[in-house]
């Protein structure tokens, strides 16, 4: 009961602050933007070179509306929703307003618990909102366009975020001030990227969540290396959610 | 080859209503904003409106100074 009323205050004040609004006009419009850009970018090309240079370019296809979006959310949904959700404890540390609630009995488990949830929440809803714009406007752009297939990159690209929520989490219990948070999760997916250079690590690396979507997309079907990417994101999730939450429990909350 | 706007209509519209609303939003705030002074709102003001998309979100992230 407490974690539901505290889920509500939650969301009332994330409400309040316009994060919800800015997260959802941000995802709205990469889920526009990206089957408008797939479209549009060839023939603004060919608009814009002068007539004597000829430019052949192949005409777009479905596929590179959902290479927009990939891209997009990548470059501009995650990093707009870590940068928001960084203060996610900061404040709350800052002004000691959780510790109120905690002397009034309510368990620093469920108040973990419970941002963890809505951030998490956040996420899957901005994500798929954005993803189901998409959606409609590839199918009334590109109509030849198959639907099989979409479903296991779009999902490894959800899991990343899931992923990235959770790290952002765990770093907000860590750190006190705002935008550390924010360093910690800039820090994983640089360690990711610098990772990627040993073959080795590739194969197991949770950012093939995040980068090979499109060649998924294209095979229609996934490898094991990416099962494994799937099993180290979810562990990865669990650990870090976990030991946040211990973490919490023993952190001053001022 | 001239660009067919009509194609481009349904996703136009969206996308400029997203941004009025975006817009719109910002300055009823930065109207009603009684903790930043005459010249600040003014220039806040002209951020929100001429920087396209970002500013209005800037503003609601880091200007609003309510807490």
């Amino acid at each position: 009961m407490r974690y539901a009323a505290f889920i509500r205050k939650e969301l009332k004040e994330q409400l309040r602050n316009y994060k919800f609004f800015i997260t959802g006009i941000v995802f709205a419009f990469i889920g526009l933007l990206s089957p408008l850009s797939a479209r549009f970018l060839p023939e603004l090309l060919e608009n814009l070179v002068d007539d004597n240079v000829t430019i052949i370019l192949a005409e777009p296809t479905h596929i590179d509306s959902w290479m927009q979006f990939f891209s997009n959310i990548n470059q501009i949904g995650l990093v707009v929703f870590v940068l928001l959700f960084s203060p996610v404890l900061a404040k709350e540390y800052s002004q000691g307003t959780l510790v109120h609630m905690v002397t009034k009995g309510l368990p620093r488990t469920t108040i973990y618990m419970a941002k963890l949830t809505v951030l998490l929440l956040t996420w899957t809803a901005a994500y798929w909102f954005s993803y189901t714009v998409t959606l409609g406007y590839t199918l009334l752009y590109f109509p030849e366009g198959p639907l099989d297939g979409l479903i296991l990159p779009a999902v490894s690209l959800y899991t990343f975020g899931l992923m990235l929520a959770s790290v952002l989490m765990g770093a907000a219990v860590l750190f006190k001030s705002s935008y550390a948070p924010l360093l910690a999760v800039a820090g994983l997916v640089g360690l990711l990227f610098i990772g990627n250079l040993f073959p080795l690590f590739q194969e197991w690396s949770p950012l093939q969540l995040a980068t090979r979507n499109v060649e998924i997309l294209i095979l229609a079907e996934g490898d094991a290396s990416l099962v494994r990417a799937f099993i180290l994101a979810s562990l990865l999730i669990l650990v870090v959610s976990l030991s946040g939450a211990a973490l919490f429990k023993r952190k001053p909350l001022q | 080859m001239m660009l067919n706007m009509m194609d481009y209509l349904p996703i136009i519209i969206p996308l400029v209503l997203l941004q009025l609303v975006l817009l719109i939003t910002a300055l009823v705030h930065l109207v009603r904003n009684e903790q930043l002074n005459q010249s600040n709102k003014i220039i806040w003001a002209l951020v929100i409106i001429f920087v396209n998309l970002i500013g209005p979100i800037i503003y609601l992230i880091f200007g609003r100074k309510e807490d």
